[in-house]
């Protein structure tokens, strides 16, 4: 069933996976012991009308958006003359260094027109759009060029070549880009409630202040759950059909370059708009409000130790993610069987569960399974974990298929034992992007908010609740230091983000 | 009748390198295959006539039609050339038959008469059952037929090739070879084929050219190029020549470290280059006549094999014998020539 | 179920063990759970921690959340002291039989209106509701006599409010007590057409200064910080006291009990005598909170409407249900 793996082994990959399953069994089975006539009474009034209006609309609109400006974007930098390709790759890069409720307060604290469906699209498009950028930066570099000078040597123009054969290459980058946006705006809550725009997600922590976990909480986190679900089957099923397969080994040129001509300043002047609107608005007025606001009130004390607290649960966080998925990776790229891949499989659901579904999920399970646990560090690092083991096992997985068996049977047959093979040559492959996995992992812990403000313990500040309890009362200046600080933050792991893009795997 | 490709005088090169100097070549009709090592800028000319690259001086014309002059150029989407890359880059997203009929017009995919993709396919050899199978259904030389049929599908005038058989394994790469040349000759399109083996631009061209340094060496047909070389740099990446020192005196004859030979074309008098093939090159029992040598080693490969040998006079030669009579390493041997050898003028 | 325990307990056993540890405390401390602004904690407890030697400990939150939580915790909760805004988030805790009786040397120094008769809890500042307005936009002969009258089609457009806040709902609460479930049902329904909803009382401050609603329904407090703090967004606003026994005139107690669970009572009680006896109702008069304080002997200054001159409605505070608030309001669809 899973080739040889010690018992051990699949019983802690067991484990995770249940762990991992923790989520949607606990909206599962919350809602099934409610009664059906009191769930259906709850769900089907105007307000639940009214939010999923408000949410499908802010997703479809939000997708559409950024799929539209990543992929205009990363063609501008792969596919045409434009100057200075290397630096506008970095500005279309950077929002992803803004967290999208430290941008939400950038915009609402300059201006309330944002706090409207339209504005709410802006924001979050202007946050989310790099989901969509950088993966298909990475594919148009990956594509072969030959494919599109073929189509241009058939006649086609620019336009043709680029929906007809690039597109259809590209796609699936494309969709697994969109698919994160959609994931993230249903997952969306601190940038949202800043702009006042009420969604399924906002309306569940709303329950959750008024009646804490209570039943209603739990049947938004159902209809919530099932969005994902459903976007999370429409991308396969959308990819399912896509031929993927590369044909031939290929090999990379340099593509030919589309000149803008005559249309170069005006691709300029929206590469321009782009960066002001993502970027120089939430830091200007950043920059403001830390003028306006540290002379009157910053406690640094206060800051510092807050940070401290961040730093701790985020390598915490990371550390552990890492750790509980080295057992799941190993089993599934070692001991490929049906076990094992459901094992996997079943780590990835949680990529569908937005941190308010987690974290209700764990406030619920520990209070009825382990009252102990409640109010504990070790439920917020269970949060994190959940949340980000899909990230986890992507990157440790990537890094465990450097290690081809065969380097380890070359060790054996040289004589090394099996500690001693771990030790001499898996290890010292693997540990570089274990590390790499960690940092990504803390960073994204760093400033998670929406799992945290439920299960941080009380007493237990990181940046983005220090934050979001300034901004939410809209003390915009005592806000300021710790928006910065979570960009700081932030800019790592862009940075890794960014350039992973610009490497040409073949 | 217009020439399908006319080049005069194209220099092309990237931030001020010039990879491309001067560069003149008709193409009639058949087959022309650019042969030369990795580098030489063969790739370059072809995209230049594609329309990738964009030359910095000279002049193109496909069938008459001139497309580059000078720095202004025709987009490589208005030539009408078919093109198929290295590793045939057929579109991933679209089966066969969609892959062949992406150049047509849609009358013409659609148009009565005979079905264009149907006559394509069989042009190329392939059974029209593959008509609805995905790119990653193919095998390679598959893979390269159809590339070769969606090029050809709008009656170009020009086929240009780039390495089309390099990623096929050896078996296949003749075959496949072969089907292409003939696809071409029965489609009545020219060909530029770029190309690193010269068994390949031997094999199949009408025309061959040979490429170094950005320069044309020399442009003739395979036995041209083969029997007389024009440049020593020629004979040697043409067939394995070994080059020895020897010296003209009356202009028929040469004397070098194997003796007194026959020149196949005249040559001025005084000290040259003497091109000397593996294949004319016998290795006897030391007994016999012929310079006396010692073997260096042997790579046998089961029809011949190729005998390295020391002349005791110090030069070293390859030489290809029979299977059945291969000598060993540091055996005593006689070299002798067969036949009538090249010789070039020796410079500097 | 089993499967969870299990996994819990390995994930448990794999990385808790030195967390938990790390959350293990040398020096007896009085933990409060503190629903009201962290600010004015801020400052008792420093004071009362050097009267007494007693250290504190802030575990901070919102009204419900953690009057959920000391239910859901029950008798293995850490809380000593929970402390409120609002009144009704101490009712359920009081109804879930969590409260240690208080002795009178507490209840007596609050008069009888502004705590329980059952004696498990007590208040100790108050707020009162207000109408803030935009000067530029409302008249001040416009204001209504009635908290109710927002509702009338007249205010179609004009008003805002922070209804998932336990604010307001203490408000509501107050309507549901005095006008009963009908009245107070027709209200949220005319004040839901007639208003605009914001999360957060700040919020609704901000929207009235900026002139994007022309009245909002908060407490009294937040506007007279602003006033204190520079004016940021109150600086185009006044306020609008309702009258003459009003639901609009509604005084919110903040509430502070003493839990069973607790195992250092007399620290809990040393606390409770503090925050309701003069010094600690001083320090609370003096603060940047501008909260009334309940003690008699202690006034408020600083420019507020003194405390004398409110009108409030006879309010029962044990009568003020939270529970059937939420029904009434989810049932309205503010939630």
């Amino acid at each position: 069933m899973a080739g040889g793996a010690s018992p051990l082994l699949l019983l802690v990959g067991l484990a995770v996976a249940v762990l991992a399953l923790v989520p949607l069994g606990y909206v599962v089975t919350t809602t099934a012991e409610l009664g059906r006539q009191e769930a259906v009474d709850f769900l089907w009034r105007p307000r639940i009308g009214e939010l999923l209006w408000n949410t499908v609309r802010l997703l479809v609109a939000g997708v559409v958006a950024s799929t539209v400006l990543g992929v205009a974007g990363a063609w501008v930098v792969e596919r045409t003359d434009v100057p200075a390709r290397g630096w506008w790759h970095a500005v279309l890069c950077a929002p992803l260094a803004v967290p999208a409720f430290v941008n939400g307060y950038g915009w609402v604290s300059t201006t309330h027109a944002v706090q409207s469906f339209p504005g709410a699209v802006m924001v979050v498009t202007l946050s989310y759009y790099p989901l969509v950028y950088l993966p298909t930066v990475a594919a148009l570099r990956r594509l072969d060029p030959a494919v599109e000078e073929v189509a241009t040597s058939l006649g086609r123009s620019g336009w043709s070549v680029f929906t007809r054969v690039t597109l259809p290459a590209i796609s699936p980058a494309v969709l697994g880009g969109a698919l994160l946006v959609g994931l993230h705006l249903l997952a969306e809550y601190g940038a949202l409630q800043l702009l006042n725009y009420p969604t399924l997600t906002t309306a569940i922590l709303q329950q959750y202040a008024t009646v804490f976990n209570g039943p209603e909480a739990t049947l938004l986190a159902l209809v919530l759950v099932t969005f994902c679900l459903l976007l999370l089957g429409l991308e396969l099923l959308v990819r399912g059909r896509r031929r993927r397969a590369r044909v031939g080994s290929g090999s990379s040129g340099v593509p030919v370059r589309v000149a803008l001509g005559r249309y170069r300043p005006l691709v300029l002047a929206a590469l321009t708009a782009v960066a002001l609107w993502a970027l120089a608005v939430p830091l200007y007025a950043l920059t403001r409000w830390l003028v306006r606001g540290t002379s009157a009130s910053l406690d640094v004390g206060e800051l510092a130790a807050t940070a401290g607290t961040t730093l701790w649960l985020a390598l915490l966080g990371g550390l552990t993610a890492t750790a509980v998925a080295v057992p799941v990776v190993w089993l599934a790229v070692r001991h490929r069987g049906l076990l094992t891949t459901a094992i996997e499989r079943s780590v990835y659901t949680a990529s569908a569960m937005p941190g308010i579904v987690i974290a209700l999920a764990l406030v619920t399970v520990s209070i009825r399974v382990v009252p102990t646990l409640y109010q504990t560090v070790l439920v917020l690092l269970l949060g994190y974990t959940i949340l980000f083991l899909p990230r986890a096992v992507v990157s440790v997985r990537s890094t465990f298929e450097l290690v081809p068996p065969g380097l380890e049977e070359v060790a054996r047959n040289l004589g090394c034992s099996g500690p001693a093979v771990a030790r001499r040559v898996t290890l010292p492959l693997v540990l570089p992007g274990l590390a790499a996995a960690t940092a990504l992992v803390s960073l994204a812990v760093a400033t998670e908010l929406t799992a945290t403000l439920l299960l941080a313990p009380l007493g237990t500040n990181t940046l983005a609740t220090q934050f979001w309890s300034d901004a939410s009362s809209i003390q915009y200046g005592a806000a300021a230091p710790y928006a910065l600080a979570l960009i700081v933050l932030s800019v790592p792991s862009t940075w890794i983000l960014g350039s992973l893009s610009l490497r040409t795997t073949r | 009748m217009t020439a399908a490709l006319e080049i005069e005088g194209l220099e092309a090169g990237y931030g001020g390198a010039p990879v491309l100097r001067g560069l003149d070549l008709v193409v009639k009709d058949g087959i022309t295959a650019i042969l030369g090592p990795s580098g030489c800028g063969k790739t370059t000319l072809l995209r230049s006539v594609a329309g990738f690259v964009s030359p910095t001086a000279g002049r193109i014309s496909v069938a008459g039609t001139e497309v580059v002059r000078g720095r202004r150029s025709v987009p490589a989407r208005q030539r009408r050339l078919g093109y198929v890359p290295q590793d045939g880059a057929l579109f991933p997203h679209l089966d066969v038959a969609a892959n062949i009929g992406f150049g047509l017009s849609g009358a013409e995919r659609r148009g009565n008469g005979p079905d264009r993709v149907t006559a394509m396919l069989e042009l190329v050899e392939l059974p029209t059952g593959l008509a609805h199978r995905y790119p990653h259904e193919l095998s390679g030389g598959q893979q390269q037929r159809v590339a070769l049929a969606r090029a050809l599908a709008p009656r170009p005038t020009l086929v240009l090739l780039d390495e089309p058989f390099s990623s096929l394994d050896a078996s296949l790469r003749e075959d496949t070879g072969r089907a292409v040349a003939r696809a071409l000759r029965a489609a009545g399109a020219a060909a530029l084929l770029v190309t690193h083996d010269q068994g390949e631009a031997l094999s199949l061209a009408d025309q061959v050219a040979v490429m170094m340094r950005g320069s044309f060496l020399q442009v003739a047909s395979p036995a041209a190029v083969y029997l007389t070389p024009t440049e020593p740099e020629v004979a040697s990446f043409l067939g394995h020549a070994s080059l020895l020192d020897g010296r003209v005196t009356d202009g028929e004859d040469v004397t070098c470290a194997l003796g007194r030979l026959p020149l196949r074309t005249p040559c001025a008098s005084g000290a040259v280059r003497v091109a000397v093939r593996a294949e004319q090159l016998q290795i006897r029992d030391a007994v016999r006549e012929g310079r006396p040598a010692t073997v260096v080693d042997i790579s046998f490969y089961g029809h011949d094999a190729t005998v390295r040998v020391r002349l005791d006079s110090g030069e070293e030669l390859a030489a290809r014998t029979p299977a059945t009579s291969v000598p060993a390493p540091g055996e005593r041997v006689r070299v002798s020539v067969v036949g009538d050898v090249v010789a070039f003028a020796a410079t500097g | 179920m089993i499967a969870t325990r299990t996994a819990l307990g390995l994930a448990a056993l794999s990385l808790g063990l030195p967390l938990l540890a790390a959350c293990g405390e040398d020096e007896p401390t009085l933990v409060i759970y503190n629903a009201q602004h962290e600010q004015l904690l801020e400052e008792i407890a420093p004071a009362f921690e050097e009267e007494t030697g007693i250290k504190v400990e802030l575990r901070n939150g919102k009204d419900l959340e953690l009057s959920n939580q000391l239910v859901q915790e029950g008798d293995a909760s850490d809380a000593d002291v929970f402390l409120t805004e609002n009144s009704p988030a101490m009712s359920q805790v009081e109804q879930a039989g969590l409260f240690e009786e208080l002795p009178a040397e507490i209840l007596d120094v609050i008069p009888a209106t502004y705590r329980p008769t059952s004696g498990l809890w007590t208040g100790f500042v108050a707020r009162s509701t207000v109408l803030v307005y935009n000067t530029d936009l409302v008249e001040t002969s416009e204001l209504p006599d009635s908290i109710l009258d927002l509702a009338d089609p007249e205010w179609a457009g004009r008003i805002s409010f922070s209804p998932t806040g336990a604010d307001f709902q203490a408000i509501v609460a107050a309507v549901l007590e005095l006008e009963g479930e009908e009245a107070t049902r027709a209200w949220l329904e005319g004040i839901k057409e007639n208003g605009t909803v914001y999360d957060g009382n700040n919020v609704v401050l901000e929207a009235v200064d900026s002139g994007e609603s022309e009245v909002g329904i908060v407490y009294h407090y937040y506007w007279e910080r602003d006033r204190v703090e520079g004016g940021d967004v109150s600086d185009n606003s006044q306020q609008y006291y309702f009258s003459d026994q009003d639901a609009g005139a509604f005084l919110s107690v903040s509430g502070a009990g003493i839990l069973k669970s607790s195992d250092m009572n007399d620290e809990a009680e040393e606390f409770l005598e503090f925050l309701v006896g003069e010094q600690g109702q001083q320090i609370l008069a003096d603060s940047y909170a501008l909260e009334y304080p309940l003690n008699p002997a202690v006034p408020l200054e600083q420019g507020v409407k003194p405390f004398a001159e409110l009108d409030p409605p006879q309010v029962n505070v044990s009568d003020l249900d939270s529970e059937a608030v939420v029904d009434l309001m989810t049932e309205v669809g503010f939630l």
